[in-house]
């Protein structure tokens, strides 16, 4: 499919070419395709295909399976899928295209990387490609990002964005977001002792259009000696919005990530949503939902965009336990209300302001709890929104980390070594409880939940609702569920193999709705989270991306 | 530093040309932890090897762990009891040498990473890991008190 790019004069022409062509068939179109990563740039993750339902689910069963053969740190995508073929990228960065109706191999890139990205702690994975302009761009394992030709795999340009021997491994572990021709990409390292970045590459000739530096160098925000180890970074995709124009993307956190008493100062941009013009990369608003973090509470999660009451607005769920609820037009808070059950680090937060309350945090002096952990409210992966319900499904769970800090020298950190500056750490239950996890269905405006169903371990897959009022979601121990959307019943399951720990998405191919779920547990999730959740001690790894369809 | 680093992209790359011989010498390892350990000579001299003894002094335990907690414990958990590998508060007999060797070259297998850290932990810090490591084990013979050492 052709799809211009080319950025068109006028503000309502650019639009109106923007969502009818640039930003392909956005996912909730019906025309079957999954273009964007997150379904479309409102991140609902939803399928308008209701050939799979209710009614027939019972008859859903396996129509191929494709293995990438490398299982290195398992499978994390969120497959592409554009007119009957599907794109999705594997272990070390390995890129398939395969026929979406019969998972026939089409073409297969095995990008050279460099040797030394396996020090990233951040290596191996990767959780999907972006296309435009007839090529297929994704950002490297090695800190490059290369474009392929959609049609053959063959390599085109490739450009070189992060200097990974020189910042800890900060890499790219997720795909671009398109904008009108420029592809935007933000590098890992809120953990790492480095400078966060986003790029603006332009897609014809992978040139570096600009460069957003997500610390704000202003003395206001950043300590002056602090700023060039002050972490930040942008490690998920954001989305391109072709009614606004302007990118959205959720921010890392500062670091050193538990030790803020070294960085007084709000430390802009980090733990943020900000609105970048996609031609410049400069802010056009921002949030930041947790100043001069201190938590290790990346504003890395999916930006959910909906209308209510004639206004757009955003809701967004920060890894320390808050869905925020904004005004799309410039980022005001129109609500803020609390996700997690278990949260320590924080008194209140304002729901008109956003404003944080009396914050406890880890100290030099004593080994202490918070809650939720460094892990998050929820791992990465995105939950889903269905205009029908008008429901957001999202998995979760309640667990806590302890900490203690202690000053540390950036230049006795090893390469491969986060800068936490902590002398004691480590993941427990909430006290007085035992860790849990669930799925939950909740109006995303107010938190009012619909339903739940708990998980014995938390649920790392990204969720699928679709007009078929059906819900997906996938499990550690392999399996993926179907629920009803209304109730939470379970109306059908399968096991997979391995856990599932990438997204799951719906798309048309000769004529037949497909359901695909790419199963293989790994990622760095199952080691951190194993001393609570002793079930990650022994799960196997796998990588297998599987169709399946009702006959 | 940079000529460290150099020193160490180099030594990766010879890891991985050979990484089918070297995955087999540590699987063999950790298999048969009893048997006869193949010496790895080539890549740690003999003479940086500390005694059993030195392994167990109490300063070289206290520094190596201090170390554990920074920059493995997330991983690991503090006492290496979580993560993807059998917990170090359960082993017996566990050869200090393929300790080192796994911290110094990393490991992949199957869908699990762990990352080398050798060029950039140095090689006398990463036998005070292995000696926290050690003493973390269910034959440990208890920490020989040492003041101030270095
Ligand atoms: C990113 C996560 C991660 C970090 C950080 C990490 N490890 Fe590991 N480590 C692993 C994984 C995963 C394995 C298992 C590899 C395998 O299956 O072969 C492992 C294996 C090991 C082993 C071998 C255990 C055995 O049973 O043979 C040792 C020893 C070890 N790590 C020590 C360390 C030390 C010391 C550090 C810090 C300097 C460290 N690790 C940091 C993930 C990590």
């Amino acid at each position: 499919m052709k799809r211009p790019i080319r950025a068109v004069a006028g503000l309502m022409l650019g639009a109106f070419a923007m969502s009818a062509f640039a930003t392909g068939a956005s996912a909730q179109d019906a025309n079957g395709n999954w273009t964007e990563y997150n379904g479309d740039y409102r991140s609902w993750r939803y399928s308008p295909l209701d050939k799979v339902n209710k009614s027939n689910i019972g008859k859903l069963k396996v129509a191929w399976i494709h293995q990438p053969g490398d299982i290195t740190s398992g499978i994390q995508v969120t497959p592409l899928v554009i007119d009957g073929i599907m794109y999705y990228i594997a272990a070390n960065n390995r890129v398939y295209a395969v026929d979406a109706a019969t998972g026939t191999q089409i073409w297969e890139y095995i990008p050279e990387l460099d040797a030394d990205h396996m020090k990233s702690i951040f290596a191996a994975y990767n959780r999907g490609v972006a296309i435009a302009d007839g090529k297929v761009l994704l950002g490297t394992s090695d800190g490059r990002m290369i474009a392929i030709d959609q049609k053959t795999g063959k390599e085109g340009w490739q450009v070189r964005l992060t200097q990974p021997a020189e910042c800890h491994g900060c890499n790219f572990t997720s795909p671009p977001t398109i904008a009108n021709g420029i592809a935007i990409i933000g590098k890992t390292g809120g953990d790492l002792a480095q400078r966060g970045q986003i790029y603006g590459v332009n897609i014809a000739d992978g040139k570096l259009l600009w460069t957003f530096e997500v610390l704000k160098d202003d003395p206001a925000s950043w300590p002056a000696d602090q700023i060039a180890t002050g972490g930040g970074g942008a490690w998920m995709p954001g989305v391109f919005d072709p009614k606004t124009q302007l990118y959205y993307v959720g921010t890392s956190n500062p670091a050193p990530d538990f030790r803020a008493s070294q960085r007084r100062g709000d430390n802009l941009y980090t733990s943020s949503i900000v609105a970048l013009d996609p031609k410049t990369g400069k802010v056009v608003w921002h949030h930041q939902e947790v100043p001069n973090d201190a938590w290790d509470f990346d504003a890395q999660n999916e930006i959910v965009s909906i209308q209510h009451e004639g206004k757009d607005l955003i809701f967004h769920l920060n890894k320390g336990g808050f869905v925020t609820v904004l005004d799309k037009k410039d980022g005001s808070v129109v609500n803020v209300w609390q996700f997690s059950e278990n949260v320590n680090w924080v008194d209140k937060i304002d729901p008109k302001t956003g404003k944080i309350g009396t914050r406890n945090e880890p100290t030099d002096a004593e080994k202490k709890i918070f809650c939720p952990s460094a892990l998050g409210a929820r791992s990465m992966n995105a939950g889903s929104y269905s205009p029908k319900t008008k429901l957001w499904y999202t998995n979760g769970f309640e667990l806590c980390n302890s900490a203690q800090t202690v000053e540390t020298q950036i230049s006795k950190l090893a390469f491969s070594q986060p800068y936490y500056a902590t002398s004691e750490f480590g993941f427990d239950a909430p006290p007085g409880k035992k860790a849990s996890a669930y799925l939950k269905a909740f109006d995303p405006l107010t938190g009012k939940m619909a339903w739940r169903v708990d998980y014995k371990n938390p649920g790392l897959g990204w969720v699928l609702a679709t007009a078929g009022g059906l819900v997906f979601n996938g499990d550690l121990e392999g399996y993926v569920h179907a629920y009803d959307d209304e109730s939470g019943k379970e109306l059908w399951k399968f096991q997979t193999g391995s856990g599932i720990r990438a997204g799951i998405v719906s798309y048309m191919a000769d004529g037949k709705q497909y359901i695909v779920v790419p199963s293989g547990m790994g990622s760095l999730f199952p080691g951190f989270a194993s001393s609570v959740f002793t079930d990650f001690k022994t799960i196997r790894g796998g990588a297998a991306v599987i169709a399946f369809t009702v006959e | 530093m940079m000529n460290h680093h150099r020193k160490c992209l180099g030594f990766r790359r010879i890891n991985i040309l050979n990484s089918s011989v070297l995955m087999c010498a540590v699987a063999f390892c950790v298999a048969a932890p009893m048997a006869a350990v193949p010496a790895r000579s080539q890549e740690v001299p003999a003479a940086t090897r500390p005694s059993d003894d030195d392994l167990r002094r109490s300063d070289w335990i206290a520094q190596g762990r201090a170390k554990f907690i920074s920059a493995c414990s997330y991983c690991h958990g503090s006492k290496g009891d979580a993560g993807k590998v059998k917990s170090f508060t359960e082993r017996s007999n566990w050869n200090p040498q393929s300790i080192h060797d796994v911290i110094t070259n990393g490991r992949t297998r199957g869908s699990n990473v762990m990352p080398p850290w050798g060029g950039s932990i140095a090689d006398d810090e990463i036998w005070r890991i292995v000696a926290y490591i050690k003493s973390l084990s269910t034959d440990f013979k208890g920490p020989i008190p040492v003041e101030n050492g270095n």
